[in-house]
């Protein structure tokens, strides 16, 4: 039984409400069916409606996301436009005008796909605790009970060196059965950066260093991307859930790193 | 590594109502003191369309006009005694109660209409605008309102009727086996395309023909929806649907609609559907029920059609993309 | 278990209500002010049954907890017809049978007045994603998509 619903206007209030105990509610997506069901541990939520982690900066190519900055806010930045199919790619219109970048990067997969995509964006996520702010990366990230995501930050990729794909049992609204992406840039002929993420595969994105590996010096051509496609099995034990098994999972990755990467359908 | 073409088809034949003890339902029509006729029902829609297919059938018997008609529907305290809308019962028994009940509130309409104009009952008809007139005239009508009043206040009559349909129970002939559980059956008959990604075992249902045999289409948009509607049902069913994704293992059931899969406004295919009447000898103006059946041949359609594309034979629901792929990959270890 | 007055402006009318804690907007609409046309399909964000259009947007209102969103203008679709005429989505759907048993039509029209709010001249693309968090069990979506696309046509023709 809930006793109260708080309002901070800060992170830093927030982060000191927490220290109570209590949970902290972005967009509610994943609180508030708890909350609903009658079924929450706590008694009190901190909201970050009002906290003023919603701003979103983009200079240059640097570009700083509030952490409570909704999916939907992203989605219809124009200097974010690259990442507008990663949002499309989430839950429906109605939820991603209330779920938060925040939520979506503490939420386990096979849900989190913006996560994904920070992944291998190597971004850098602003984590306010008690000592503190600390900066961490999206696969080294873990938030302690009192501690609140304030910012991600990140570099615009420059155009071509995207690429991203969310493999679903349907076509909308649906969790990841494998979520592929990457950034990789070639020069001279050949791969000079390559950074792939997955997700749906494990309970956090996680990289993909052997298919990097194989990119890496060689001609971004097809049977250079159907190597790194295989490759990227390695290390990866996907799990069972609703919307696939982990044979399911393991069987297809090579095929959405292939798709993905080759930009096919 | 390829997209799979494939076309199956599946017929279904579907009876309609319930044989058990009987399987009655009765219906009451008034007439207000304007001219509105009531329909007292405890039947329920349910957003089949029960209570607009009633309407029709009253204001048809009646000769009417459908805004004349007013459905009231669904209280089993007071209302005369439904056995419910299922088992593709409802426009069958229902419509055949309302029938009935506006029969005989008509012959009570044309008697004071008689009264009033002075002329023999016989010789009246409705001209489905609202009025009753001398067969012939142009000049000896009474509009419905005025007549309603009348009825009331002049001649102290109700125009009303009761109605009541029901299926006997049918038993066996122990000696044959024989017997006649079904009012009539309405036939159907679905063809799917589809397509099957061979490389992650995904099958999309580009198209889907369906073809209803339904004794009479009363409300054609309404039982168009149903078919497409159950269509979709179908297809939900065959491919996504299920409470127990590794069955009989229970582990990892949906919780929620996310988790519970269902194809969206972006999965479904184009349809396709055509209507065919071979009115039914005991249906209101010989319609059939059209409701359950319409789940149930896109299904065995979709699995003919899988088959068709890339010789999988799945015979358990959902035909999931990983059963679709371990059974490609039995065919060419075989 | 402090509770909270909470101020709404609900179809353009001022309501102050009491909010305890954890209450959706959903509740406070359905049961604090009568509004019943939003509908509790799942109360876990995912039928879309409930969604209104919060600040203008669309939003499943049992995910938000009213006290978070006070000040708030919402809209519902008791208050879509204005002056008592349904308006081109509602006359699009009734029309087009884009209705059975009715429990997903509210969050359905909700969820395309927003579009069209945003996207006068949608393509069928942008109606089924905009559609894409709502659930249906009875039509199978088509002419749902269909009343959308034909919606944005009358209202075109009406400005135009």
């Amino acid at each position: 039984m809930l006793s109260h619903v708080h309002l901070p206007g800060s992170a830093a209030e927030a982060a000191d409400l927490l220290r109570n105990g209590g949970w902290l509610v972005g967009g509610g997506t994943v609180v508030m069916p708890r909350v609903n069901t009658g079924a929450v541990p706590v008694d009190s939520l901190v909201s970050l409606r009002r906290a003023g982690l919603d701003d979103i900066t983009v200079d240059g190519r640097r570009a700083s996301i509030g952490a409570a900055a909704t999916l939907a806010d992203v989605g219809e930045h124009d200097a974010l436009a690259f990442l507008l199919p990663v949002i499309r790619s989430i839950a429906s219109p109605p939820v991603r005008n209330l779920a938060t970048v925040g939520g979506n990067l503490v939420v386990g997969q096979p849900y989190g796909d913006l996560a994904v995509a920070l992944l291998a964006l190597d971004a850098r996520v602003e984590v306010l605790g008690a000592d503190g702010v600390r900066e961490v990366g999206v696969a080294e990230l873990t938030v302690g009970g009192a501690e609140v995501l304030t910012a991600v930050h990140l570099d615009v990729p420059d155009s071509g060196t995207w690429f991203y794909r969310k493999a679903m049992r349907r076509r909308h609204n649906s969790a990841a059965i494998v979520t592929v992406a990457a950034v990789v840039a070639v020069g001279d002929g050949v791969v000079r950066q390559a950074r792939i993420a997955l997700g749906g595969l494990a309970p956090r994105p996680v990289r993909a260093p052997a298919a990097e590996r194989v990119l890496l010096g060689q001609p971004f051509d097809r049977p250079t991307v159907e190597a790194a496609a295989s490759a990227a099995r390695q290390g990866v034990t996907p799990l069972d859930d609703a919307y696939a098994s982990a044979w399911y999972r393991d069987r297809v990755l090579p095929v959405h790193v292939r798709r993905a990467l080759l930009g096919e359908d | 590594m390829a997209r799979l073409f494939g076309r199956g088809y599946a017929a279904v034949n579907y009876p309609t109502g319930m044989n058990l003890g009987g399987d009655p339902s009765q219906a009451l029509i008034h007439a207000t003191t304007t001219g509105t006729f009531v329909i007292s029902l405890s039947s329920v829609d349910l957003g089949q369309g029960l209570k607009t297919v009633v309407a029709q059938c009253a204001a048809e018997t009646l000769g009417l006009p459908i805004e004349n008609i007013l459905v009231d529907t669904a209280d089993t305290d007071t209302g005369p005694h439904c056995m419910g809308t299922f088992a593709s019962r409802g426009t069958h028994r229902i419509g055949n109660a309302v029938i009935m009940a506006a029969t005989e509130a008509r012959a009570v309409l044309l008697d004071v209409a008689a009264e009033e104009l002075e002329v023999d009952a016989a010789d009246l008809e409705t001209d489905g605008t609202g009025y009753v007139k001398l067969k012939g005239s142009e000049q000896r009508k009474i509009h419905i309102t005025d007549l309603a009043m009348a009825a009331h206040f002049t001649h102290g009559r109700t125009i009303s009727g009761r109605g009541v349909y029901m299926k006997d129970k049918s038993e066996v002939v122990p000696e044959t086996g024989e017997m006649d559980p079904d009012s009539c059956q309405a036939h159907a008959c679905t063809v799917a395309e589809v397509e099957v990604d061979d490389e992650t075992g995904i099958v999309e249902v580009l198209a889907m023909y369906s073809v209803y045999e339904v004794g009479r289409a009363l409300n054609p948009a309404m039982a168009t929806q149903q078919v497409e509607g159950g269509a979709w049902m179908g297809i939900s069913h065959a491919l996504f649907e299920t409470t127990e994704p590794y069955y009989p293992v229970r582990d990892h059931g949906p919780r929620d609609f996310t988790e519970y899969l269902m194809p969206g406004a972006g999965d479904i295919p184009v349809q396709h559907s055509v209507l065919l009447e071979r009115p039914a000898a005991t249906g209101p103006f010989g319609a059939k029920g059209i409701g359950e059946m319409t789940a149930n041949s896109p299904i065995p359609a979709i699995a003919n059609a899988i088959f068709d594309a890339c010789g999988v034979r799945l015979e358990h629901m959902p035909f999931t993309p990983e059963r679709v792929l371990r059974g490609i990959d039995e065919l060419h270890a075989g | 278990m402090p509770s909270r007055i909470v101020t709404l402006t609900v179809n353009d009318a001022d309501h102050e209500l009491i909010a305890t804690p954890g209450l959706t907007l959903l509740a406070a609409l359905r049961d604090a002010l009568g509004l019943t046309a939003a509908k509790r399909g799942c109360a876990q964000g995912t039928c879309g049954s409930c969604v209104v259009l919060l600040d203008e947007r669309a939003v499943p209102a049992c995910l938000v907890p009213v006290e978070t969103v006070d000040g708030a203008a919402v809209r519902t679709l008791e208050g879509v017809a204005a002056g008592g005429e349904l308006d081109e989505v509602q006359s699009a759907f009734l029309d087009g049978f884009a209705t059975q048993c009715g429990f997903c039509t509210s969050g359905m029209i909700m969820a395309a007045e927003a579009l069209l709010a945003d996207n006068p001249s949608p393509s069928r693309q942008d109606v089924v994603e905009a559609i894409s968090g709502n659930v249906c069990r009875c039509t199978g979506y088509e002419p749902i998509v269909a009343a959308v696309l034909d919606a944005a046509r009358r209202r075109a023709g009406r400005t135009a």
